[in-house]
C-alpha cells in the first residue's frame, strides 16, 4: 500500500492533504497508470477519515485527471504522462523547499548543505 | 435534519442548558466537546427524547423515525438481565430492523448464552453498537463511550463506525472523543460551556483560528494577542491564542504553530477552568 | 417488548404464588393454627397477601428499568410516550384482575354465602390501591418509601370517601357524626341507588392520580424526578379539588327522598324514620325523638302504642329489635342478635309481652329459638332440632293449661312439618301438610290435596260445632274438602295473638288462567263456601287478572282487595277495594304511577311517596289524611 502522513496539527485541510499524498504517489511511480485505487469505503478505515471526505478527495483527483471511475463502482489511476513533468517539478521544489527549510533550522550553513548533498547523492544514499 | 431552538434545561433550578440554537445537516460527522458537567450528555439525551426540554424544541426532519436513530448512552444503559441472544430479538423486532450481523460478535468472541451485565465495557459498548448498526441507522448519537473501551476495541469500533457510514451516510453527532484516531473524522466541530455552545465550526476553519506559542521562561507575549489559555512551567510557556488572524503573523514577532483538534479542544476547556478561577 | 414486560411481572406472580401457598403450611405446624384448615388460613392471608401483591405490582412499574439502568434505552425505543406506558400497565392490569377473580373464586368456595357488603368493599380497595400505587411510582426513586407514601395515599383516599358523605349528612340533615361514621360503609346512602354511583365517586377521586401520572410521564418522561414530581402536582392538585368537589355533588344527588320512610299506624299516626330523626305526626301536632341513633329498617309489629321495629347494623352484621312507644315517645333496643346476616334468622313474633326470632340458616338443620320479654329483657333459648335442613316459621302461639306454646312450621323439600314447642321446651309433633298451615280460634288448619285437617289445640273456643260432630269426625279433629291449592288468608304474620273469628278466608290461585277464587269457612259450623259475586267480580274487573298479594287484612273484619296493573313495565294503576259484606266496592283508584313511586300498605291505611310528594290514605274509607307539621 501506500504511505499516508497526513499532520493533523497542520492548517492545511485533511482532504488536501491527501489529494497531495496521493499525487505524490502517482507522480513518484508508485501507482501505474491503471491501478485501482481502494473503494472509498476502504480507504476510509485505512487513514480514518470520513468516507464523505474521501469521496471529496476522488472527485478533486478525477477533476484534475490524475483518477478515472465511477462513484461506487471503483476508481483507478489514469496517468497522463505529459502532465508529469510540470507537477513532478511543482511537487519536488515543495519538498525540496520543506528539506532545506528544516535543515537551516537545524543550523546548517549553505556549504555545509552543499557539501552534504554532494555525499549523499554521489555516494551512499538511500531511498 | 435536526433543528434546535431555544433549548432550555433545569436540574434543581440549576441551568443545565441555556437557550441553545443549533442545526444539523444530514451526512453530517459532528464532535461535541466540553469540560465535564457542561450539558453535553444532557444535550444528547434531549436529542433523543429521553429527556424532556424545559422550553424550546427539538425538531425532527419529516420520516425520520426512532427506529432509524441510534443512540450510546455514556452509562451503556441496557436491561442487563437479558442474554445477549434475548437482546438481540428485542432490539431488532422493536426497531424492525432487516435481520442483524453478528460477525461483529463472532469476531469478539462473544457467547450469546451469556447476560449483558457480564460484558466488560468495551465489550458491552460494541455490544450496542452491533444492535445499532443493525437499524442502518440514518442518525447516530453517542456519548463519551470510547474512553474506556481498549485500544484494540476503539480500532474495531472505528472501523464499524466508517463502515456504517459509508453504506447508509449516518449523520453522527459524537461527544467529547478526542483521540487522535478520530480526529480526521469530524467535520464539525461545537464547544460546549456551560450550558451554551461558544464554539460552532467547520473543523478546518477552526484549526485555522487557534494557535499555539511556545516561549522561553523568560518570554513575554504582547498583550494584545488574543489568549484562550496558557500553560507555564519553569522551562516552557505555552499560549494558545483564539481567535487567531492572519495578519498577527505579521504583526507580532512570534512563531505561531499550527494545532491538532486534540490539543485545540483542550485549550478551549482549559480556558473554561481558567475563567472559573477568576 | 410486551413479551418481555408479560414474563417480568409472571416471575412476581409466581413468587407471590409461592408464598401465599407455602406460608399457611408453615403455619399449620404451629399449635395455635392447628384447628383451623388450610383452607381458612390460605383464604385469610390471601386476602391480606393479595392486597400487598397488587400494591407492589403497581409501585414497581419501572423498577426493574431504574435497577438496571435502562431509561435511557428505554426511551430511546421507537415508542411514543403513551405506548410505552401502555405496554408496562398492560400486564400489571392483567395480573391484578386475574388474582382478584381468584379472590372471588376462593371466595365462593368458602361458602359465607354474598354478603355484598365485603366483597365490594374489597374490590373497591383492591383496584384504588393498585391505581394509586401505579401512579404514584414515579414519583420515588426509593421503592420502600414508595409503599409508605402509597399506603398513606390509600388511606386519605378511604378517609376522603367516608368524610365526604358523613360531612354532607351532617351538613344537610343534622345526622349526627359519630352515627354517620358508624355507617363507614354507607349502604343506605349508596346501595339507595345503584353502586354504579359509588363507583363513580371513587373514580373522581381517583383521577387526579392518573391523569397527572399519565400527563407528567407523557411530559417529561422519567427524569428528573423533581421535575416530573413539580408537574404531576400542578395536575394533581387542581383535579382532586375537582374531584372531591364533583364526588360531594354526586353524594348529594343521591340523597333521595326514600331516605325517608312512613308508616301509618291504626290509631291515624303517622310514624316518619330517617337518618335524622323518629318522628310521631298525629294531626295536627308532631313529636320528635331526639337524636336518633337507630337506623329503622322496617315498622313489623303493631300493638297498641308499641310499635317493634327492626335495625340492620351493617358493620357487624348484628341485628336490632327496637320498640317505639308512640305515647311517650321513646324508643329503646329490645334486643340484639349478633354477627348473623339478613338471611341468618326469621321473625320476629310477637305473643303477648314476647318476642319470638328463629336464628339459624336455611341450609342448616337446627335452629335456635330466642324469647324475649319485652319489659323485663330477659331472654330464653331453646335449640329446635330437625332432621333436615329447612326453613323455619312461626306462625302461631297461644296458652293451655297454664303453659304457654307456640307453633313451628319447618318447611323442608318435600313440604311442611308442624309441631308445637311448650314453653319448657317439649317438642310436640303435629304432623305434615302439603301447604303453610294456619292457626286460628285454637284451631290447627293443616292441608292435604283438596282436604284441610282441622285440629283443637286448646280448650277454648266455639265449642257448640266441635261438640256435635259429623259421622267421621271424632272429637278434636275434623277434616273437610277445601279444595285443591285453597290456602286460608293469615291475619298478622307476625302477630300471634289473634282474636277469635266468625269466619276465615281461603283463596285458590289457578294459576293456568292466573285467576283466584275466594272462600269463606264459617267457623261455628265449618261450612266452606264460594264468595261467587266476588269472584265474580274479580273475573270481570281485570283482563289480566289479579296480580301479588292482592288481599290485606288489617283487622280480623276488613278485607281489601288490591288490584294493580302493569303496563310497559310500569305500573298503570293501584285499584283498592273493600271486600266486605260478600262483594267488591272500589274505594279509590291511583292512576299512573311512577318509576320512583313507592307505595306502602300499613296498618292504618296507604301511604304513596313520590319525590316531592307524600300522600296518606286512611282505612277504612281511604280518605286522605293531611299532618300540618309534615315537611
Amino acid at each position: 500500500m501506500f504511505r499516508m502522513n497526513i499532520d493533523t496539527a497542520s492548517s492545511v485541510p485533511v482532504y488536501k492533504q491527501a489529494i497531495q499524498a496521493i499525487k505524490v504517489e502517482i507522480l513518484a511511480g508508485r501507482l501505474k497508470d491503471g491501478d485501482p485505487l481502494p473503494p472509498i469505503r476502504e480507504l476510509a478505515k485505512i487513514i480514518r477519515l470520513h468516507p464523505n471526505t474521501v469521496a471529496k478527495v476522488y472527485t478533486a483527483l478525477q477533476e484534475e485527471g490524475f483518477i478515472a471511475g465511477k462513484m461506487g463502482s471503483g476508481h483507478w489511476v489514469t496517468f497522463k504522462n505529459k502532465k508529469l513533468d510540470s507537477l513532478k517539478k511543482a511537487l519536488i521544489e515543495d519538498e525540496f523547499r520543506n528539506f532545506i527549510d528544516r535543515v537551516l533550522a537545524v543550523g546548517a550553513s549553505k556549504a555545509e548543505i552543499k557539501e552534504l548533498m554532494e555525499k549523499y547523492l554521489n555516494g551512499d544514499h538511500h531511498d | 435534519m435536526i433543528e434546535v431552538t431555544d433549548l432550555s434545561f433545569k436540574f434543581n433550578k440549576k441551568p443545565v442548558l441555556e437557550n441553545i440554537n443549533v442545526r444539523f445537516g444530514e451526512g453530517e460527522f459532528i464532535l461535541i466537546a466540553g469540560n465535564n458537567g457542561a450539558g453535553k450528555s444532557t444535550f444528547l439525551r434531549c436529542l433523543t427524547g429521553v429527556l424532556t426540554p424545559l422550553s424550546g424544541s427539538v425538531h425532527y426532519q419529516e420520516g425520520l423515525s426512532k427506529q432509524r436513530i441510534g443512540f450510546i448512552p455514556d452509562r451503556l444503559g441496557f436491561f442487563e438481565n437479558f442474554t445477549l441472544k434475548k437482546a438481540i430479538d428485542f432490539h431488532t423486532r422493536v426497531f424492525h430492523t432487516d435481520g442483524f450481523d453478528d460477525s461483529l460478535l463472532k469476531e469478539l468472541e462473544l457467547d450469546l448464552n451469556s447476560q449483558v451485565k457480564t460484558l466488560s465495557v468495551g465489550e458491552r459498548t460494541l455490544f450496542l453498537f452491533s444492535l445499532i448498526i443493525a437499524q442502518k441507522p440514518r442518525l447516530l448519537l453517542m456519548d463519551e463511550i470510547l474512553h474506556a473501551v481498549d485500544a484494540y476495541l476503539r480500532d474495531v469500533f472505528l472501523d464499524r463506525l466508517l463502515d456504517m457510514i459509508a453504506q447508509y451516510n449516518t449523520t453522527v453527532i459524537a461527544v467529547n472523543h478526542t483521540f487522535s484516531e478520530i480526529e480526521k473524522i469530524p467535520e464539525r466541530v461545537l464547544v460546549m460551556e456551560n450550558g451554551r455552545f461558544i464554539i460552532d465550526e467547520k473543523t478546518d476553519a477552526l484549526r485555522e483560528k487557534v494557535k499555539k506559542i511556545e516561549l522561553e521562561p523568560n518570554g513575554t507575549v504582547p498583550d494584545e494577542l488574543p489568549v484562550l489559555f496558557k500553560k507555564e512551567t519553569p522551562y516552557i510557556k505555552e499560549y494558545y491564542v483564539y481567535p487567531f488572524e492572519e495578519r498577527m503573523k505579521a504583526a507580532f514577532d512570534v512563531k505561531f504553530r499550527d494545532l491538532n483538534l486534540a490539543d485545540i479542544l483542550k485549550s478551549f476547556i482549559g480556558g473554561y477552568y481558567v475563567k472559573k478561577r477568576v | 417488548m410486551l413479551r418481555k414486560e408479560f414474563s417480568e411481572v409472571l416471575k412476581q406472580s409466581l413468587f407471590f404464588i409461592l408464598l401465599a401457598v407455602t406460608i399457611p403450611f408453615g403455619l399449620k405446624i404451629v399449635s395455635a393454627y392447628r384447628s383451623i384448615t388450610y383452607f381458612e388460613l390460605f383464604f385469610s392471608l390471601y386476602q391480606i397477601g393479595v392486597l400487598i401483591f397488587v400494591m407492589f405490582l403497581g409501585n414497581s412499574l419501572f423498577l426493574w428499568d431504574r435497577k438496571q439502568r435502562a431509561e435511557d434505552y428505554l426511551l430511546s425505543l421507537p415508542y411514543t410516550k403513551l405506548r410505552l406506558l401502555g405496554i408496562k400497565v398492560l400486564p400489571r392490569w392483567t395480573t391484578a384482575v386475574f388474582f382478584y377473580l381468584v379472590f372471588l373464586l376462593l371466595y365462593l368456595c368458602s361458602g359465607e354465602g354474598f354478603p355484598m357488603a365485603s366483597v365490594f368493599s374489597f374490590t373497591y380497595i383492591y383496584f384504588s390501591l393498585f391505581i394509586i400505587a401505579l401512579t404514584l411510582s414515579l414519583c420515588l426513586e426509593n421503592y420502600i418509601i414508595s409503599a409508605v407514601v402509597t399506603l398513606l395515599a390509600m388511606a386519605a383516599f378511604l378517609w376522603t370517601i367516608c368524610l365526604i358523605p358523613t360531612l354532607l349528612s351532617q351538613w344537610l340533615y343534622g345526622v349526627d357524626i359519630n352515627l354517620a361514621l358508624e355507617n363507614l360503609l354507607l349502604m343506605k346512602f349508596y346501595f339507595g341507588k345503584l353502586p354504579l354511583s359509588f363507583i363513580a365517586i371513587i373514580a373522581c377521586l381517583l383521577l387526579p392520580f392518573s391523569a397527572a401520572f399519565i400527563f407528567s410521564f407523557k411530559k417529561i418522561g422519567i427524569q428528573p424526578v423533581s421535575r416530573f414530581n413539580k408537574q404531576y402536582f400542578k395536575i394533581f392538585v387542581p383535579l382532586l379539588a375537582a374531584g372531591v368537589v364533583l364526588a360531594s355533588l354526586l353524594t348529594y344527588s343521591l340523597f333521595t327522598p326514600g331516605d325517608k320512610t312512613y308508616y301509618l299506624t291504626e290509631g291515624r299516626r303517622l310514624i316518619e324514620w330517617s337518618y335524622m330523626a323518629v318522628r310521631v305526626y298525629d294531626g295536627d301536632s308532631v313529636a320528635e325523638i331526639a337524636s336518633s341513633s337507630f337506623k329503622i329498617n322496617s315498622i313489623l309489629i303493631e300493638a297498641g302504642d308499641n310499635l317493634y321495629a327492626r335495625e340492620f347494623n351493617f358493620p357487624g352484621d348484628s341485628t336490632y329489635f327496637l320498640r317505639l312507644d308512640i305515647k311517650t315517645p321513646n324508643i329503646e333496643t329490645v334486643y340484639k342478635l349478633e354477627g348473623r346476616y339478613i338471611s341468618g334468622f326469621t321473625g320476629p313474633w310477637l305473643f303477648r309481652n314476647t318476642i319470638a326470632i328463629v336464628e339459624g340458616y336455611p341450609g342448616e338443620a337446627d335452629k335456635m329459638l330466642h324469647l324475649i320479654d319485652v319489659n323485663t329483657k330477659e331472654v330464653k333459648k331453646i335449640k329446635l332440632q330437625h332432621t333436615s335442613r329447612c326453613q323455619v316459621n312461626l306462625f302461631g302461639a297461644d296458652e293451655a293449661g297454664g303453659k304457654r306454646f307456640w307453633l313451628v312450621d319447618s318447611e323442608s323439600k318435600p313440604g311442611h312439618s308442624v309441631y308445637r314447642l311448650w314453653e319448657n321446651g317439649e317438642k310436640e309433633e303435629l304432623g305434615t301438610s302439603q301447604r303453610f298451615p294456619f292457626y286460628v280460634n285454637g284451631v290447627l288448619i293443616t292441608y292435604a290435596k283438596d282436604m284441610a285437617t282441622l285440629r283443637k289445640l286448646v280448650p277454648r273456643g266455639i265449642t257448640d260445632a266441635w261438640a256435635a260432630g259429623t259421622a267421621g269426625n271424632a272429637g278434636n279433629v275434623k277434616t273437610i274438602r277445601v279444595g285443591e291449592g285453597l290456602i286460608f288468608q293469615s291475619y298478622r304474620s307476625h302477630e300471634l295473638d289473634n282474636p277469635p273469628l266468625k269466619e276465615i278466608i281461603g283463596a285458590i290461585h289457578d294459576r293456568n288462567n292466573n285467576t283466584k277464587k275466594y272462600y269463606s269457612l264459617d267457623m261455628e259450623n265449618l261450612e266452606l263456601r264460594e264468595m261467587k259475586a266476588i269472584n265474580d267480580q274479580i273475573k270481570q274487573s281485570t283482563r289480566r287478572g289479579p296480580g301479588w298479594m292482592s288481599l290485606f287484612r288489617p283487622t280480623p273484619d276488613e278485607y281489601y282487595y288490591i288490584e294493580y296493573k302493569w303496563k310497559n313495565k310500569r305500573l298503570d294503576y293501584w285499584k283498592i277495594y273493600a271486600f266486605n259484606k260478600g262483594e267488591l266496592t272500589l274505594l279509590k283508584e291511583l292512576p299512573f304511577l311512577g318509576r320512583q313511586t313507592k307505595i306502602a300498605v300499613c296498618r292504618g291505611g296507604i301511604i304513596i311517596r313520590e319525590p316531592g310528594r307524600l300522600n296518606v290514605y286512611a282505612f277504612p274509607d281511604l280518605r286522605e289524611l293531611k299532618f300540618k307539621k309534615l315537611k
